[in-house]
């Protein structure tokens, strides 16, 4: 199939309406695409049997049926089309038909209300949509308790480093400390499938420690010319409950020579927290002695405002998956927005996570997001790595 | 003569920009040759009590009307197809919409004539007689 800018595009638009397929069709043609019209699921399927399309133009109600239901055949053609959604149907439905086409795995250009306006949709069709994230492969390398513990004992799990930086002066502020296995010669172990696996096995508290010591060892470096900028460690739920865990952080602490205010404590409840008054006292405790307590990847599994009410947070993460999709999807941003606001009204400070570009991060800033993280500052680095970028950058002024 | 925009001027200029002159009287050709089947079947379906069918029929006449630039038949056969998801149907407004499809399938003939063979008075004179 040619997909080039330049060259003859396929396009497909499926809608019960006639004039609305003739006035497509004569759109794009000026554009260089040559459209197929379908009136019904069935002459669709007949089309995709027969030909690849580069675009498919689909209206949300066709007659009896819907464009939803076209959404499987489309991502099985094999042809990985555009798609565009038209439909009267109100702004909700199409930004709902628009998530479900892009958890499809289809490239969503965007929904138009119909009548559809030529001028937005010749506008639509000149950007290409980018394609959702793939899903990992889960199949490959998932590896067992054994190697798990090897690989702990072998010092084979590293501590990397992401920056925290400010949305407003592009300061550094604060490291988060990430957990990565990469294993020689084969793709690296995704941290959400080793980190389930040692909750499971009973080895996550060992590990946490682990990680906390690498971290707070590093962090001890780069305060040498960097004395405000902090790490962050996360801690499971399941360590929560660990009646050693505020005297193991105050000796690693001591050790390192580090006040407490280095250490932020990110909490993602993954699991339920079995015991939340134990665990409360616990993160009680640690915010007494002067350590941040962070609530991460907040909105998504049971980061709640529950737990908001119970815990003593003192920052709150916003998640990428919110973050990522601000600009595209109307009702993520005014999420954000919501969230922003809420922490601004609990007194907590605000990291969004997954920041990717600069709009993002100037929309962020804009609304009173003072922190961000994500791969327009920097990816998760080993500590060399990370020293010899905090030494060499440049403050990014968004 | 109604008192109502049949056609939606502003529309049909902006879809002339868009797609062309050829393009707008491509669409209103498309629309004279399907409404009188649509109201046919509008008709038999009321007369036979076949809602289902009737809904249909509206749905797709508001549908064309709205994209052929006739603004108050689109609408009118939306209120009609959004009546009859709660209420039986009424023969006085079946009438009136079919009445309406006449005098706007009457209004794009006019329009035709208008835009192709501009008369001595020109075009403007002639759209303005069709309001």
């Amino acid at each position: 199939v040619n997909s080039g800018p330049y060259v003859s595009r396929r396009l497909l638009v499926v809608d019960d309406e006639r004039i609305q397929r003739l006035i497509i069709a004569r759109a794009v043609g000026n554009l260089g695409f040559v459209a197929d019209a379908a009136a019904s699921l069935d002459d669709a399927l007949a089309c995709l049997g027969d030909r690849a399309y580069d675009v498919v133009i689909l209206d949300l109600s066709l007659g009896e049926t819907d464009g939803i239901s076209l959404l499987q055949a489309l991502r099985d053609c094999g042809c990985d089309p555009v798609v565009i959604f038209i439909s009267r149907l109100d702004d909700r439905i199409r930004i709902a038909s628009m998530r479900l086409a892009t958890a499809f795995g289809l490239r969503v250009a965007g929904s138009l209300h119909k009548p559809v306006a030529p001028a937005a949709l010749r506008d639509m069709l000149l950007q290409t949509p980018p394609r959702p994230a793939a899903a990992p492969d889960r199949a490959v390398n998932v590896p067992t308790v054994e190697e798990l513990t090897r690989a702990m004992h072998n010092n084979a799990i590293v501590t990397q480093f992401q920056p925290k930086v400010s949305l407003n002066d592009g300061a550094v502020v604060g490291m988060e400390s990430l957990a990565r296995w990469p294993r020689g010669g084969s793709a690296p172990v995704p941290p959400d499938v080793f980190i389930p696996l040692a909750e499971r096995s009973g080895v996550i508290a060992t590990l946490t420690f682990s990680v906390m010591r690498q971290a707070l060892i590093a962090c001890s470096q780069w305060r040498k010319t960097h004395p405000a900028c902090s790490v962050a460690v996360n801690i499971s739920p399941l360590v929560l409950t660990d009646p050693t865990l505020p005297d193991e952080i105050d000796r690693m602490l001591h050790e390192t020579g580090l006040s407490p205010g280095a250490l932020v404590a990110e909490i993602t409840e993954s699991t339920v927290i079995a015991n939340p008054l134990a665990a409360a006292q616990i993160l009680t405790r640690l915010r007494i002695k002067g350590i941040s307590l962070s609530i991460d990847d907040f909105g998504t599994g049971h980061s709640s405002l529950l737990s908001l009410l119970r815990m003593p947070f003192s920052e709150l993460k916003i998640d990428q998956s919110f973050t990522s999709q601000c600009e595209t999807d109307p009702e993520a941003w005014k999420i954000v927005r919501a969230t922003v606001s809420m922490a601004r009204e609990l007194g907590l400070s605000v990291v969004a996570e997954g920041i990717e570009t600069n709009s993002v991060a100037e929309r962020l800033r804009d609304i009173g997001c003072q922190t961000g993280q994500g791969w327009l500052f920097g990816r998760p680095m080993s500590e060399a790595t990370l020293l010899a970028w905090l030494n060499e950058r440049e403050p990014v002024t968004v | 003569m109604h008192m109502i925009h049949l056609i939606d001027h502003d529309y049909l200029a902006q879809l002339a920009e868009d797609i062309g002159d050829e393009g707008v009287h491509e669409v209103l050709g498309v629309f004279s040759e399907d409404a009188p089947g649509y109201l046919a079947t509008l008709q038999q379906a009321y007369a036979d009590g076949r809602l289902a069918e009737l809904r249909r029929t509206a749905h797709a006449l508001a549908g064309a009307a709205r994209n052929a630039g006739l603004t108050p038949l689109g609408e009118a056969a939306y209120a009609l197809q959004v009546a009859l998801e709660r209420t039986e149907p009424d023969a006085a407004d079946v009438a009136a919409l079919i009445r309406l499809a006449e005098a706007s399938l009457a209004a794009i003939g006019d329009w035709n004539g208008a835009t192709e063979a501009p008369g001595p008075e020109g075009p403007a004179a002639t759209r303005t007689a069709l309001i």
